[in-house]
């Protein structure tokens, strides 16, 4: 079974998305909650053994490694009617149960204590396969375990595999309100560096703006949990339907990522889908051409990830963009749209290459209805992005100035002598920036060169 | 002929002594002499040697005779000479039965023009036996038609013996006879055209009704096609076979050759090639795609009624339901007989009438064979697999096999039956694993194949503009290694498609070959493809070195963009146009000829046919994948030197600039309808258009 895809899910947020997903995959693939093919699901052009294996019993397993240093979130699954779906062996819960406390640092030390368990789980999962492609992590980067672990495991990921993918949805917390983790700022920045190096592609997918979204799209005054997740579950079931519904093209997540990502460090991507609908709700949005779809996708108020469009006098622009348009669509149709978004220059593109929008066409899982003839997933490379990071430094170099809420972190073995892990990823986090903004420019092919130059 | 029952035949010119006879019964005689000339050309008054008959100069002047008198008499006895160059003919045809049906058929319609005048001569020996007052005035009156008709006819005769001209042929002669303002000339040879269509409209019922054609003689205009390869090899034009460079090695397959074997006691394969049409054969006023259609009509008999002799048992059944359906068409045959033969018993051929009876017939029997072929043979099915193998519609699957075969197939350098059985060995691998084995099920009929060129072929391919596979450091001129990627395994991959009985009617040899061409395409396309993304993968842990970072991109972006346009832009797009074509159709005919588009349009717009173009294409193909290589094995050292990758850079850029120089031609042209959606794609940030065509300065 080639080019598997094993999901990690860390801590409390990414048990939840990871929740949303798997159900979003049983459904689309016609599997029930206990992992049994259903009566209905003949249709056998699907490719079910990217995400899930077949256990003896012809049950189907989702390849998914669920991880946490406290219990709530997990026991809360297990309770759930998918509690059979997964691999007992693959649930691993911290013994000491007592958390992370949303601190990076106390995550970080949990997750290397317990490298040895659970890499064992990661390479027996990891061996299950035949030609393993790659990894897909979901987890906070605010809170403690989903970061704190998070980054760990991803450097030990990175050192153990360096030649397979490692794709994280990263959720970045909130940043215009006062963080409910006072200690947000830092956990993000200490991720960040751990995704700009360890990562070969995070979706971002931006707590605000999926609550904007939330909010506006769904007409929902406060989305509960459960909305938010099931959001990023359709991003990211919709982000791997062309691997589970293969056609011409795009069937591996190495030809989706490497069509995004330029050069190594511009990796984060932002997403967008349309039309969202909720199971209580009448969509708004009635009829759908790929244009329609195309467009919206365009919108910032429809992406994921709040991004400012100029900041500091720079002009951002997408540096490529996919997008993924699920359903019944006549090849012309598309061109007809590119020609029309090309004419009203509703993208402002890198001046310095060759770049466009690429669209990968993919089938509707038979077993989903869907009120909508096309649906569309965008995933862009996009220079705004920086000016999400900046105002996570800026709320960092707050806090940071004042040496705030430092106490627990040195507690910890890696901050016990010094902060410099801290001015360290600032550092990185500060170059990742300063990437993205050179982007911008013409002269951003001799920036790698530079920069290699003041990096080594 | 000879015994005649008139006793004015036993008068025959016996002597010489006729002078002084003449002299007493010259009234009566000279009719007589004139009967007799009338009947041999020659008479005893007339001529002055009897031992020379060619000798036929009159006397200047017979006494008693007078000189108007001899006229007439000249007249008639140029009549009787016609006549009996005309009877030497039908008598000569008739005897060695070797001429053909055609003739034939004329010359025994001639017999009876020949008839009918040897009867009116008796009729007027009658009236001069019972009236010798009769003048010769009269007998040139009685016999004014044949004076007309005859010289005419012998002239077609002379005509058709110089020319040479047999079966159909002469159909065109007699025909442009008959456009005559003399009603009794053009009549009487609408007559022996009418003749000639009796034996036509034979053979066309022949071929309409059973398939067969009735040709002893080599003279109807659909004949058998006794090189079944022709057609193949005709379409594909050298230029495309040589770029392609698949065609030259076809002979070498030994499954093809014996597919090519003639059946033994010429039972007759069914399919689109067993007759073919012989356009010098055809008669001007006929159609050529009213022959088309006969033809068509009569391979679509011999494809319902006869078998392949390469069916196993489990075709047995659709041989059956074929049976079946023969037996609802003798009725129907029936009548087309019936309607055929009604029209030869006008003296014109209704073209018209003919027209329209073929069309029907082959419209009823198109409908059939749609029936047949969407319905019972799931044409459409067989579509999808082939859409499947040849165009890399199940993109996971190449991509796996590609993944699995991609060092193999690099290395291969030549054909052999080992490397042959490992690919696809490694390929129903791939199936099984991606448990598609339920729905690309014909697996087994198809099989790749190595097909490599003949080395001299080679050779002069390579020389136009070499590719090494690996560039060394520094030297960037051409070495003589022999490692281009043109001759490796990928670049000569094709899928052998075993077509079995009836879809053989369907799928010629042309058609296999042409999805074969856009095969090599698409999968070479794919391995360039894979490689660049395994060079993403392999690099992107070292964060620097920007320049292959870019260089790769910007290949990418050019691979990705254009297989994207070939594959979605014009593959899908056509396909799903052609789907919804034939399942609209009712017309088989039409189908195939759609299907037969269809491969065309999508050679046209992968820029197959464009030679410049497709060169410049390949040319870019070969200098990714050399690029991938090359980084490749460079990549363990330490630092890649950066003249390489400019080298690279350069020489791709270069190849850039120069495919859209021709492809901006095109487009100008607005020669490719599809030509501007990718040049959208790849100009869509006006990247090129800003900077000259190129893709950046590396």
């Amino acid at each position: 079974m080639p080019s598997e895809i094993i999901t990690l899910q860390l801590g409390q947020c990414g048990n939840q998305i990871g929740m949303e997903f798997w159900k979003q995959l049983c459904a689309e693939h016609g599997i029930s909650p206990e992992g049994k093919l259903e009566p209905f699901a003949k249709e056998g052009s699907d490719r079910k053994d990217v995400f899930f294996y077949q256990a003896d019993d012809q049950h189907y397993i989702p390849r998914s490694v669920l991880l946490d240093l406290e219990p709530r979130v997990i026991d809360g699954i297990l309770k759930s009617p998918y509690k059979h779906l997964y691999n007992p062996e693959n649930v691993y819960i911290s013994k000491d149960g007592g958390g992370a406390g949303n601190n990076w640092a106390q995550g970080y030390h949990q997750g290397d204590k317990l490298t040895e368990d659970i890499f064992d789980i990661i390479d027996r999962e990891a061996e299950n396969g035949d030609s393993l492609e790659g990894f897909v992590l979901c987890h906070s980067i605010a809170g403690g375990t989903g970061s704190g672990m998070g980054s760990n495991i991803l450097e030990k990921l990175n050192d153990r595999f360096p030649k397979k993918l490692i794709q994280t949805y990263s959720v970045f917390p909130m940043t215009n309100e006062v963080a409910d983790v006072v200690v947000q700022p830092y956990n993000s920045v200490l991720t960040l560096k751990r995704l700009t190096e360890n990562a070969d592609c995070t979706v971002v997918l931006d707590n605000t703006a999926l609550n904007r979204i939330a909010t506006e799209r769904l007409k929902k005054a406060t989305p509960t949990l459960a909305e938010l997740n099931q959001l990023v579950s359709t991003i990211m079931s919709g982000s791997t339907s062309t691997l589970r519904y293969p056609g011409y093209m795009n069937n591996d997540l190495i030809s989706l990522i490497s069509s995004l990502i330029p050069t190594p460090r511009l990796h984060f991507l932002i997403s967008a889908y349309t039309p969202l609908t909720s199971d209580n709700t009448e969509s708004e949005v009635r009829k759908t051409t790929v244009l329609d779809v195309m467009r919206r996708l365009l919108q910032p108020k429809n992406v994921m990830v709040t991004t400012a469009s100029r900041d500091k006098n720079i002009t951002h622009c997408y540096v490529s963009i996919l997008n993924i348009i699920q359903g019944e669509v006549d090849p012309s149709e598309v061109h007809k749209s590119l020609m029309r978004i090309r004419e009203r220059k509703l993208a402002e593109f890198i001046p310095w290459g060759p770049a466009s929008i690429q669209v990968a066409l993919s089938k509707k899982s038979p077993y989903v209805t869907t009120q909508h003839r096309v649906s569309g997933l965008m995933l862009a490379n996009h220079t705004g992005i920086s000016s999400l990071f900046d105002r996570m430094c800026d709320h960092y170099d707050k806090l940071i100035k004042r040496e705030a809420f430092v106490e627990n972190f040195r507690r910890l073995p890696m901050f016990k002598d010094n902060l410099d892990e801290f001015n360290d990823s600032r550092e990185v986090v500060q170059q990742l920036m300063d990437e993205y903004r050179a982007a911008t420019r013409k002269d951003y092919i001799n920036f790698g060169n530079t920069q290699t130059a003041q990096g080594e | 002929m000879r015994q005649l029952p008139l006793p004015a035949i036993s008068l025959r010119p016996i002597d010489t002594k006729f002078k002084q006879i003449s002299l007493i019964y010259i009234g009566s005689m000279a009719l007589h002499e004139a009967l007799i000339a009338l009947q041999t050309g020659c008479s005893g008054l007339l001529t002055l040697k009897q031992d020379d008959p060619h000798f036929k100069k009159r006397l200047p002047s017979i006494p008693y005779v007078h000189q108007g008198e001899l006229e007439i008499l000249d007249r008639l006895t140029q009549l009787g000479r016609h006549y009996h160059t005309i009877d030497e003919y039908v008598q000569n045809i008739i005897k060695t039965k070797t001429s053909g049906l055609y003739i034939l058929s004329f010359a025994f319609e001639l017999r009876s023009i020949l008839q009918s005048y040897l009867q009116c001569l008796s009729q007027l020996e009658h009236e001069c036996l019972q009236n010798t007052s009769l003048t010769l005035s009269h007998l040139l009156i009685s016999l004014t038609d044949y004076t007309l008709l005859f010289p005419a006819l012998v002239s077609l005769i002379n005509t058709l013996q110089s020319s040479g001209y047999r079966g159909c042929q002469i159909l065109d002669v007699i025909r442009r006879c008959t456009l005559d303002g003399n009603t009794i000339l053009s009549s009487t040879m609408k007559k022996l055209l009418c003749a000639g269509h009796r034996i036509l409209i034979k053979q066309i019922i022949s071929i309409l009704t059973r398939g067969q054609v009735y040709d002893e003689y080599g003279e109807f205009f659909i004949g058998s096609n006794n090189s079944i390869n022709v057609e193949a090899m005709g379409m594909t034009t050298p230029s495309i076979s040589r770029m392609t460079s698949a065609a030259a090695s076809r002979s070498h397959s030994p499954e093809r050759a014996m597919m090519q074997t003639p059946q033994p006691n010429s039972a007759i394969t069914p399919g689109y090639n067993q007759y073919l049409l012989i356009p010098e054969m055809l008669p001007s006023y006929i159609p050529l795609p009213l022959a088309d259609k006969i033809l068509f009509i009569g391979e679509s008999w011999l494809l319902l009624k006869k078998n392949d002799d390469d069916d196993d048992d489990n075709d047995r059944n659709t041989r059956n339901s074929l049976g079946i359906n023969s037996i609802d068409y003798d009725e129907q045959n029936h009548l087309v007989q019936q309607q055929l033969h009604a029209l030869t018993l006008a003296d014109d051929l209704n073209m018209f009438e003919l027209e329209r009876i073929i069309e029907r017939a082959r419209i009823d029997l198109s409908l059939t064979l749609r029936n047949l072929f969407v319905d019972r043979f799931h044409l459409i099915d067989e579509l999808e697999q082939i859409r499947g193998f040849y165009l890399i519609e199940r993109g996971e699957l190449y991509t796996l096999f590609v993944n699995r075969t991609s060092q193999l197939l690099l290395n291969t350098k030549k054909s052999s039956n080992a490397i042959e059985n490992d690919i696809n060995e490694v390929f129903k691998q791939c199936l099984n694993d991606l448990h598609l084995d339920t729905i690309l099920t014909n697996s087994d009929k198809f099989k790749f194949k190595l097909d490599f060129p003949p080395n001299e072929l080679v050779n002069q391919e390579i020389s136009a503009a070499r590719r090494l596979l690996y560039r060394t450091q520094g030297s960037n001129d051409n070495s003589s290694s022999p490692s281009d990627f043109w001759s490796c395994g990928w670049a000569n991959l094709s899928i052998q498609y075993k077509v079995k009985y009836p879809m053989k009617a369907f799928f010629s040899e042309n058609c296999k070959q042409r999805y074969n061409d856009i095969f090599h395409l698409l999968i070479v396309l794919r391995y360039v493809q894979t490689e660049l993304n395994s060079l993403w993968l392999a690099f992107k842990n070292h964060h620097r070195n920007s320049l292959v970072w870019h260089l790769r991109n910007t290949m990418s972006f050019f691979i990705d963009n254009f297989q994207y346009y070939i594959q979605i832009d014009v593959l899908e797009y056509k396909y799903q146009h052609l789907i919804r074509s034939i399942q609209s159709s009712t017309d088989f005919q039409q189908i195939k000829h759609l299907h037969e588009l269809f491969l065309a349009d999508i050679q046209t717009h992968s820029f197959m046919l464009l030679g410049t173009a497709y060169q410049s294409i390949k040319n870019i193909l070969s200098i990714c994948a050399s690029f991938c290589l090359t980084i490749k094995q460079q990549e363990k050292k330490e630092n890649l030197d950066e003249n390489v990758l400019r080298g690279f850079g350069k020489d791709f850029n270069d190849e850039i600039k120069l495919l859209f120089g021709i492809l901006g031609m095109v487009q100008k042209h607005n020669a490719l309808p599809h030509l501007g959606v990718f040049l959208t794609r790849l100009d869509f940030n006006r990247f090129l258009t800003n900077n000259n065509g190129s893709f950046g300065e590396f």
